[in-house]
């Protein structure tokens, strides 16, 4: 991957924070039941799993937190634990989904709740099967999706009724020459840097 | 969808907290305790009441703990399967639900296949053949549903039914049956009684859920995607089964939150005019008697089911219909 016109994106450690608060609290509530009753089945099964949720999701946040994401004009990268890259040109599947309550679903503002989640999904440069996941946190998010959408359109894939719809709702044009006027928090990166 | 569940889980356990210490107060906010409740009774039948015992057990029952003392005790307890002790049946509250649970599961769920089974096609139906006579008749039957109470139609089908067969159908299943173990012929039983209240308690639901159907369904068979739809030629009923009827049903997944407690609650004054064995004429009794534990023990069944049922809800439309809807702007 080139630097020359790669774009970087993060996760706002700020966004991050709430999910920290969430998956700590969690699993020190799930933990400390557990802990005054070990023995019983029930309690093992529902707070067991309770737990086991939260200190996942924990985890997960732990991975946003250090993950950096790098959008070229071939391909999108991922670098956490590991780093993974998606060439545009072997891109076969974009989902953007909604998730939120139903009070949040039908807010006037588009950011008043919830989160939309990207799925990418397609092969790798060795031809391996890659799935690739971003929260809406994402600094540069509709960038990302800006890329995919414009990727799907090369790739003449369809996109579902529900992604299009919600391209659409969070102002993706991928007939667009530009993702979006504003940087939005990018990094973009100086080549002599 | 992980991120999703645990952000609805974790918002689950302030509110049932804040649940929890609003039974708990409810419950005690009437003057007195259940002691005073069973003192008054006492003395209202002319015997005479030995204030050392009822020292002792306002002792033993916590009762003269301060309140705040009281209700973490209680939902510690509650946080660790026990549901606390029955005053009034001098049980643990778990064992005094017994098989009322199963029970009024069992009429739940019932009524919801029966709703839903009877619902539907008429819904279906009314939409598609809007202004028909059948649609008519339907319509006339749904109001007449809508606007009889459950409690009245128990009264009727009780009259007609001893009048027009010779038998009674109050209860569950034959009185002498209530008691014994489970068996064939205490299942026969209740599959022979399970009839009445399934129609009573299901028929406002039911009235109430063809309206619905059919103003929804008719809202969708009106946009411009099924006039496309039919342009190219897509058959009557591939057309409403695959996109308008899914659409249409979205408010009632969005209803599971309001099914569930009825599990609990399980039409109180329809099991009072029955006399059916489930939960509603015991939290009535509970109520009455103060037996806070029991009472608040259904209480935060009831909330703990309507929480989860919304959480269930949220979930199945997230699944569903992921998409973004503006009420104020350009999508909806």
């Amino acid at each position: 991957m080139s630097d020359l016109q790669a774009v970087f994106y993060r996760y706002p450690p700020r966004a991050l924070v709430g999910d920290y608060v969430r998956s700590a609290g969690g699993t020190a509530f799930g933990a400390l039941i557990l802990l005054s009753n070990p023995y019983s089945p029930w309690i093992l099964g529902i707070f067991g799993g309770l737990t086991a949720a939260f200190a996942l999701f924990g985890l997960r946040t732990l991975r946003h937190h250090v993950t950096q994401v790098a959008v070229t004009p071939q391909g999108v990268f991922v670098k956490d634990v590991g780093s993974r890259g998606l060439p545009w040109s072997r891109l076969e599947e974009v989902k953007l989904r909604f998730y939120g309550t139903r009070r949040q679903r039908s807010g006037d503002r588009p950011d008043g709740g919830g989160f939309l989640q990207l799925t990418l999904r397609g092969r790798g440069a060795q031809g391996e099967r890659r799935k690739l996941v971003f929260d809406s946190a994402l600094l540069g998010f509709k960038d990302v999706a800006w890329h995919a959408a414009r990727a799907a359109r090369d790739n003449a894939l369809t996109l579902d009724p529900t992604t299009a719809g919600n391209l659409l709702d969070i102002g993706v044009d991928a007939d667009s020459d530009a993702p979006r006027s504003s940087q939005d928090g990018a990094d973009r990166r100086d080549p002599q840097s | 969808m992980l991120p999703y569940i645990v952000r609805r889980l974790f918002v689950m356990i302030p509110t049932l907290l804040v649940i929890s210490a609003v039974v708990f107060f409810i419950i005690q906010l009437p003057p007195g305790d259940y002691l005073e409740t069973y003192i008054a009774e006492l003395q209202a039948q002319g015997e005479s009441v030995d204030q050392g015992r009822i020292q002792f057990l306002r002792e033993q029952y916590g009762l003269d703990r301060p309140m705040w003392e009281q209700y973490l005790t209680w939902v510690w307890g509650l946080l660790q399967g026990d549901l606390g002790y029955s005053f009034e049946y001098q049980l643990p509250v778990s064992e005094v639900i017994g098989d009322r649970f199963l029970l009024t599961a069992i009429i739940a769920v019932a009524t919801v296949i029966f709703t839903y089974l009877v619902a539907f096609p008429i819904g279906i139906y009314s939409a598609v053949r809007q202004y028909s006579t059948g649609d008519y008749v339907f319509t006339f039957i749904g109001y007449l549903g809508l606007a009889t109470p459950n409690f009245l139609l128990a009264l009727v089908m009780l009259y007609f039914a001893n009048v027009w067969f010779g038998t009674s159908i109050g209860g569950l299943m034959d009185p002498e049956l209530e008691e014994a173990p489970w068996s064939f012929e205490k299942v026969g039983s209740l599959l022979e009684h399970i009839w009445i209240p399934m129609i009573v308690i299901g028929t406002a639901g039911t009235a109430g859920m063809i309206r619905r159907l059919r103003a929804n369904l008719l809202d969708e068979l009106h946009k411009q995607y099924v006039v496309t739809a039919r342009a190219k030629g897509l058959s009557e009923g591939k057309l409403i089964f695959k996109y308008p009827l899914r659409l249409a049903l979205n408010p009632f997944i969005a209803d599971i939150g309001n099914l569930l407690p009825q599990i609990i609650s399980g039409a109180v004054l329809v099991s009072v005019v029955l006399g059916l064995p489930t939960n509603g004429p015991l939290l009535l009794r509970a109520l009455q008697s103060q037996d806070m534990y029991l009472a608040g023990a259904f209480l935060m069944f009831e909330a703990t089911l309507v929480v989860v049922g919304v959480m269930l809800s949220d979930l199945a439309l997230a699944a569903l219909d992921p998409r973004i809807r503006f009420t104020g702007g350009r999508r909806r």
